[in-house]
């Protein structure tokens, strides 16, 4: 499974539209529940590959989920959707990710930078270095989604400063919300 | 009003396929009839082809996989904004199915032995194919319409693919479809040839109600009345036909009602008949007066100067028509005394005809009629004159009367009403002095059936 980030909002419309201009099928709607986020999976042209497009409402962003028999076939399904649908690339995630630490606008970058790395970015010292970083911001809202980021990272360098949020933060909520993000990792070496 | 949450075409909607023949190439789109409001929705084949998938068992997101499976899905917002107009409009309803959308129960009494009453008339059809052009629903059962699809499998390609020839005949249901008309006529009906006659390429499997048409069958609980709606040119060309010259309503060994087909629809009559707004009589009190009636246009209707007059002053002395031994004295009504009707009658044509005129075909007999009728209405209107009947008209005028009271056909509502309205669509009749399209008479009744959703 690769997963590639949408970039922006993006309307049914527009999605209707790549997905007429891929030849994808739609077959199947799993509309949001309680513990997972609403879903549209299509088939791709040559009904081979399977594509999830995911409304993460936790991460607040759209990401596609590709899976295909072979590396060869994923390559050519990621490449024609990110010719069609705006995707947000590697050197800009990490470049959100760099984000100045003042003002709602870096704030919002930042929270994207965290769910877009979180999801299809592996693991570096520079990058956990960030996550750690907005692990201990001053701002509520970006240590919240750090947290949920981690979680979805699961990148076992995060442990620690996971841990140290759960005991130390201010807030008792981010507290447990750090308690919970831990579960995560079980299992992990 | 939301849109449901599984949606389901309204069973007062008649959705009809309509295809146009334009200089070589072929379109078609669908009329979706809203049968309480005369209003119509027209839709590409594509999006009817998804309206009939919601067939109450889905909700939007089951919707657009069962689309996208057909290969019908474009933009999803596409489909909520249509089922959100259709919504408006209230034409959707919610899940499988409401209260009173079931058949009504079959009455359990024996009524096979009932026997049949036929107004003595000779038909002789003209091979026209008018009556097969002018309505907008020509009903067939499941079994008449894969009959149909296979007597002739190339009309449309219907043996094919059997949504290009028929869709229900409203709502979702399966049990009965409309069939697709081309410049108006139905699907099955023929080209003209050189002599203008065109055939019915179904004819040995055409329905039962093309097989009666254009008779009427009311169960008045001592006979089924078998009497003829004057809707069809050639009823009006059979009037006083001797019997050698044409065939009767029902086939002379049709007795009984146990020897009419299977599934036919014999209306019956209501216990209590509206004389007015304040007077009711029982069924059998009204048997009485209609028998008299009838009896006094037999020895009396050769009198009959104006059947229109006739008409008001059966209304006006409603409460005693048919306690006498003659016809009431005819007075000629006043032009006010009719003109909100036929104002409304003119309105309901005009928009009929301008509906037409914006989306079928220019060679569609149903909108000529109906132009015709606008016409002759807002003529009528504008001379603020009732017209004295033509000697050529008066016998089918008179022989009109005469049918309507033999096969009930006036007592469904209030009877003083429905004579009122009688004579003015006899008086607009006489407004149209263009007869190529048939007896006036016969092209009003049937404009003004499918005003009055009568049909
Ligand atoms: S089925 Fe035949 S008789 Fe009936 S309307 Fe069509 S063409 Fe006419």
């Amino acid at each position: 499974m690769t997963r590639a980030v949408l970039d922006g909002p993006i309307t049914d419309d527009r999605l209707d539209d790549a997905r007429l201009a891929l030849g994808w099928q739609l077959v199947n709607v799993l509309p949001k529940t309680r513990t997972s986020p609403s879903q549209l999976h299509f088939l791709s042209r040559d009904r081979r590959s399977l594509v999830a497009v995911v409304d993460d409402p936790q991460l607040d962003l759209t990401y596609l989920a590709a899976s295909s028999p072979t590396p060869e076939l994923l390559r050519a399904e990621l490449s024609a959707i990110r010719s069609t649908l705006p995707t947000l690339e590697l050197a800009v995630i990490d470049a959100l990710l760099g984000s100045s630490r003042a003002g709602p606008p870096a704030i919002e970058s930042l929270a994207r930078g965290l769910g877009a790395a979180a999801l299809v970015a592996d693991e570096s010292p520079a990058r956990s270095a960030r996550f750690v970083a907005a692990l201990q911001h001053e701002s509520r809202e970006i240590r919240v989604r750090a947290l949920v980021a981690s979680a979805y990272a699961r990148w076992p360098s995060l442990r620690p400063a996971i841990g140290e949020v759960a005991r130390t933060d201010v807030d008792l909520t981010v507290r447990s919300l750090a308690e919970n993000a831990l579960t995560a990792f079980a299992g992990l070496p | 009003m939301s849109t449901p949450l599984r949606p389901r075409l309204a069973p007062w909607v008649r959705p009809r396929l309509h295809h146009f023949r334009e200089s070589g190439s072929h379109a078609s789109h669908v009329v979706l009839h809203d049968a309480r409001t005369h209003e119509s929705v027209h839709l590409e084949t594509r999006l009817f082809s998804i309206v009939a998938l919601a067939d109450g068992t889905r909700d939007f997101d089951a919707l657009t996989l069962a689309a996208e499976r057909d290969g019908l899905l474009q933009r999803r917002s596409e489909l909520r904004a249509l089922l959100d107009q259709l919504s408006a409009r209230g034409l959707l309803v919610d899940g499988i199915a409401n209260p009173g959308e079931s058949p009504v129960p079959p009455d359990p009494a024996d009524q096979s032995q009932r026997p049949l009453d036929v107004l003595p008339i000779h038909l002789a059809c003209d091979g026209r194919g008018g009556c097969c052009r002018q309505y907008p629903s020509i009903a067939f059962s499941d079994a008449e319409a894969t009959r149909a699809r296979v007597h002739a499998p190339a009309v449309l390609d219907g043996l094919a693919d059997r949504r290009r020839v028929f869709l229900p005949l409203s709502g979702n249901t399966r049990e009965a479809h409309g069939v697709a008309f081309v410049d108006g006529a139905c699907a099955y009906l023929a080209d003209a040839d050189a002599e203008g006659a065109r055939a019915c390429v179904i004819h040995p499997v055409r329905p039962l109600g093309c097989q009666l048409y254009p008779a009427t069958l009311v169960d008045d609980g001592e006979a089924i009345r078998v009497s003829v709606k004057v809707e069809c040119d050639c009823v009006a060309r059979s009037v006083g036909l001797p019997p050698e010259k044409g065939e009767p309503l029902v086939a002379r060994e049709v007795k009984h009602r146990g020897d009419l087909p299977a599934g036919l629809d014999v209306v019956t009559l209501p216990a209590r008949i509206t004389l007015d707004e304040t007077t009711e009589i029982s069924r059998a009190e009204w048997l009485l007066r209609r028998a008299r009636l009838l009896d006094l246009l037999v020895t009396d209707g050769a009198r009959i100067d104006d059947v229109a007059a006739m008409a008001c002053t059966f209304a006006d002395a409603v409460r005693s028509l048919g306690t006498r031994p003659q016809l009431p004295k005819s007075a000629a009504p006043s032009f006010a005394s009719l003109e909100s009707s036929i104002n409304a009658l003119a309105a309901r044509t005009q928009a009929m005809s301008e509906a037409a005129i914006a989306w079928r075909s220019p060679r569609d007999r149903a909108r000529r009629l109906r132009l015709l009728c606008a016409e002759a209405a807002a003529r009528l209107l504008g001379t603020k004159k009732l017209p004295p009947p033509r000697d050529h008209q008066r016998a089918l005028e008179v022989f009109h009367l005469r049918a309507a009271l033999y096969g009930h056909q006036l007592v469904f509502g209030t009877l003083a009403t429905e004579l009122r309205a009688l004579a003015v669509r006899v008086y607009v009749a006489r407004m149209i002095d263009d007869e190529s399209e048939g007896a006036p008479l016969t092209l009003v009744e049937a404009t003004m059936r499918i005003a009055d959703g009568r049909d």
